[in-house]
């Protein structure tokens, strides 16, 4: 399925990603494709503060490793408020704890389409 | 006529002489009796001359008369035969055919003859006794000398048989007789077959076997009477009856049957002699049998014994040649007396001590070399009971090993002789050699593994541990005992039963066992082990268990590591197109023209090359700031303006997650002052410095960038391209990523740009990873 910017328009995907200018070309990418971008953080306490403040969140994008630390809470918060959510991240699969392996998983380099089709498709 | 009666020794008359005599007379004077009125016996009893004038006449004599006419004589005269002391010999008479009256002169006449014949027959039976003496003597010397060469021949017989036979033959000789036999006695006593005879047929002998000295035959009477028995005539003899015929058809009238008796009085056999006349043995013959008889059952009895002896002594060299063991006995020089050939293999004349001790090299049970006084017969000699030795000698070309042993034969506590014995016991020697090479090696390669070993006994339940497999799982060895509980205890609790299974199911499956677990030591400490074994089974039953234990704490953790190590890489590599990825779109947006976007991409990807090999290289150490700046500076700028540029600091490690963006950062620094800044001019001056800031809980790296004797104008007049990208990962991408604050001050005399990191987010953590 292919979505185009304008059925994407005014969707807020929250980004969070402890690489700076991988989460800047990510958001980049989305905005270019009509996305509100939450974000991005590069940390669990702030990724936890936005999904919390945010009325309204669309999805998701979690590097699963953030500065050394696993991003499983967020998915608990966003899980909490049904919030689709797809992992993006550097490392195997299966260094997924098993309890969040349904959660689809991407591998880096990723491109938007493969993104939004992970998320929304 | 006349006659010449001498008196005998029982003092009867015998006529020695007469003279024209018929024989009724001397029927007649033959049973004149002393105490008769014959003339004869007047004379003897008077001692002087009697004259019987007229037969007819003299009335004493009148019972003679008929005799003496038919004699023819009618007068007599008889003289006593008178010897030199008074003895009276005999009596010389004359007769007359006629009455007769001798005159004076005739018995004068008389006297003197009478006299003249008793002095010559006094003479001649001295000289006749004597006579008689020297033969006996000689008789009895030629009988000695027969008996004792009888003995040496006895003595010098081959056989048994052969000295019987002259036993025998002496016997007869000696004794007169004319056949003879001799029997053994065996165990039981009982006559055995003849063992040696003379002048008997086969078939007489036979009738010898069936008589045993139950029987009152000359055999059986002298057996159980110990002495010898004289049969002087068989036909007179009433208990010798029922024999008879035997000896009749054999030939024989009289028998001496003579024990043979040894010296100990038991009766060794018999030896019975045989005469064909009725036979009175003379108490010499009864005296040289006593002798001889004794003599041949001393023979018996040494003979007896002797092949006894001999009998033993065969059967022993037969044993001692066909043992496969080595024998030999030696004295007190250590000469050999006897060794049995499988000992002179190995053996010269002599035990190896006196003989030469190198040709002997023995060993004791520990495999030391024994000196020569310590050899096992030296000691021997010496009275000591050594313990065995093993020897290593070559037979042929073959290397062989020998058990020595030795044992002294005491007497009075003093070792007089020696007996040793050797026995091959090169195949198990070999097989000890290399069992115990082949323990060894196990040993040595168990050992150097640095593996546990485990076997069990599963008959006795009894565990074995090398030491290794008790540091293994945390014990001493002197501390306990193995066991399964000893085991069981340090295994992972978790992987106890899967253990249990996995060697269940070998057993089963009659598999190997192979298993990893956890051990937990008594100290916590936690080990990955691995285990190797394999069941020993025995009449489809298994008995024992064997195996290795192998730490692999070491290699799952490089595995693990390796793995972590894979997985980094493998996340450093897509984080790193993720970012190229990002630089490129970034890049993208800031140029006006594709070779714009070249330049600046190609400059962007080698510092990215930079840090990214800076990072690989680094390992585990820390890369500090300084390397960082030096590492852009040298890149790009030292060898066209390092004249210009100050740079230093204290050592300051940084995060791994900081380097990269730091030297990006600082790319972009050092690329807008060489296009734009200090570093454009020939005037322009950089200078980077840094310090470390503010207490333990807030302490911080602080960098400062300045760039003095810039034209502002070039920078200032584009400010949204390039160094809009640099602005953004300075003021932006470091405070994103790792928390710096910076400042970016351009003004009309210089650049001056702080960064000030963080160091204290969990830096060890990280630094270290």
């Amino acid at each position: 399925m292919t979505i185009n910017a304008e059925g994407c328009a005014g969707r807020q995907i929250l980004i969070v990603e402890d690489n700076f200018l991988v989460a800047t070309a990510i958001a980049q990418m989305l905005e270019t494709r009509g996305f509100e971008i939450i974000g991005p953080v590069g940390t669990v306490r702030d990724a936890l503060a936005l999904v919390k403040n945010c009325e309204r969140i669309d999805g998701a994008v979690l590097d699963v490793n953030l500065h050394g630390t696993m991003a499983y809470p967020i998915v608990d918060a966003l899980r909490s408020k049904s919030v689709p959510l797809v992992f993006m991240t550097g490392y195997d699969r299966r260094s997924i704890e098993p309890g969040y392996a349904d959660v689809p998983c991407m591998q880096k380099p990723v491109t938007a389409e493969r993104l939004i089709g992970a998320l929304f498709g | 006529m006349g006659d010449v009666q001498l008196l005998n020794e029982s003092g009867r008359l015998n006529v020695a002489v007469q003279l024209g005599f018929e024989r009724d007379f001397l029927e007649y004077s033959r049973i004149v009796a002393v105490e008769d009125q014959t003339a004869f016996a007047r004379t003897l009893r008077s001692g002087k001359p009697t004259v019987v004038e007229d037969i007819e006449l003299d009335t004493a004599f009148a019972p003679y008369r008929s005799a003496a006419r038919g004699s023819g004589f009618r007068a007599v005269v008889s003289a006593p035969l008178i010897g030199r002391y008074g003895t009276l010999l005999g009596i010389v008479s004359t007769y007359f055919r006629s009455p007769h009256r001798p005159s004076d002169t005739d018995m004068q006449r008389l006297d003197l003859y009478q006299r003249r014949a008793a002095d010559f027959i006094e003479r001649f039976k001295s000289d006749e006794a004597l006579r008689d003496s020297n033969a006996k003597l000689a008789a009895e010397k030629k009988a000695t000398a027969k008996f004792y060469e009888a003995g040496l021949r006895v003595l010098q017989a081959q056989s048994v048989s052969e000295a019987l036979d002259i036993m025998i033959s002496g016997s007869i000789e000696l004794l007169g007789a004319d056949m003879g036999i001799i029997q053994l006695l065996d165990r039981d006593g009982k006559l055995s077959r003849v063992a040696a005879q003379q002048g008997f047929t086969q078939d007489i002998l036979e009738s010898f076997f069936e008589t045993s000295d139950a029987d009152d035959n000359s055999r059986g009477r002298a057996l159980r009477s110990g002495i010898p028995a004289v049969i002087e005539d068989i036909e007179a003899d009433e208990a010798y009856a029922p024999f008879r015929a035997t000896a009749r058809k054999a030939g024989y009238r009289a028998i001496i049957a003579a024990p043979l008796v040894g010296r100990l009085g038991v009766p060794q056999g018999i030896m019975v002699l045989h005469y064909r006349s009725s036979h009175r043995p003379s108490d010499a013959d009864l005296e040289h049998l006593e002798l001889y008889r004794r003599r041949g059952g001393d023979f018996l009895e040494r003979f007896k014994a002797e092949e006894t002896l001999r009998k033993s002594e065969e059967r022993l060299a037969a044993i001692l040649n066909a043992l496969p063991i080595g024998v030999g006995l030696f004295d007190q020089a250590g000469r050999f007396i006897f060794r049995n050939p499988v000992l002179q293999q190995f053996t010269n004349d002599s035990i190896p001590t006196h003989d030469d001790p190198a040709l002997w090299q023995l060993f004791d049970s520990s495999g030391r070399r024994l000196e020569a006084n310590e050899h096992p017969s030296a000691r021997a000699l010496r009275g000591e009971v050594p313990p065995e030795a093993d020897k290593l000698t070559t037979v042929g070309a073959e290397e062989r090993w020998i058990r020595v042993r030795a044992i002294p034969i005491l007497r009075n506590e003093e070792a007089l002789e020696g007996l040793v014995i050797t026995q091959d016991i090169t195949q198990s020697k070999q097989a000890e050699i290399a069992l115990r090479e082949s323990e060894e090696r196990s040993r040595l390669a168990v050992a150097s593994s640095r593996m546990g070993m485990w076997d069990w006994d599963a008959r006795t339940g009894t565990y074995f541990w090398n030491e290794e497999n008790y540091r293994l799982l945390g014990y001493r060895a002197d501390e306990m005992k193995p066991d399964r509980a000893a085991w069981a205890a340090r295994v992972h609790p978790e992987d106890l039963a899967a253990a249990d299974a996995a060697a269940a199911s070998a057993r089963r499956e009659r598999k190997d066992y192979s298993n990893e677990y956890r051990i937990v030591r008594g100290d916590g400490s936690l080990r990955w082990v691995r285990a190797h074994g394999r069941f020993i089974y025995q009449d489809e039953k298994p008995v024992r268990m064997i195996g290795l234990l192998e730490d692999i704490t070491e290699a799952r953790q490089q595995i693990e590591m390796q793995r972590v190590l894979v997985a980094e890489l493998q996340h450093r590599t897509r984080n790193l197109m993720a970012v190229v990825q990002s630089i490129a779109t970034q890049t993208l947006h800031t140029v006006a023209s594709l070779g714009e976007f070249e330049d600046q991409f190609n400059s962007r990807l080698d510092a990215l090359s930079r840090v990214q090999s800076l990072l690989s290289r680094a390992d585990n150490q820390p890369i500090t700031l300084g390397a960082v700046v030096a590492m852009e500076l040298e890149a790009l700028a030292l060898d066209a303006a390092g004249d210009r540029i100050s740079f230093g600091g204290p050592e300051a490690p940084l995060r791994k997650s900081a380097v990269e963006m730091l030297s990006l950062a600082i790319h972009e620094l050092l690329t807008n002052a060489i296009k734009y800044g200090a570093l454009a001019s020939d005037i322009g001056r950089l200078s980077v410095t840094w310090r470390i800031e503010g207490t333990s809980i807030d302490r911080c790296l602080a960098l400062e960038w300045v760039e003095r004797g810039i034209s502002p104008l070039p920078r200032a007049a584009d400010p949204g391209r390039s160094g809009g990208y640099g602005r953004m990962l300075i003021e932006e991408a470091l405070r994103y990523s790792i928390g710096a604050t910076t400042s970016y001050e351009l003004g009309a005399e210089g650049l001056r740009c702080l960064i000030s990191l963080p160091l204290s987010m969990k830096p060890t953590e990280e630094m270290v990873a």
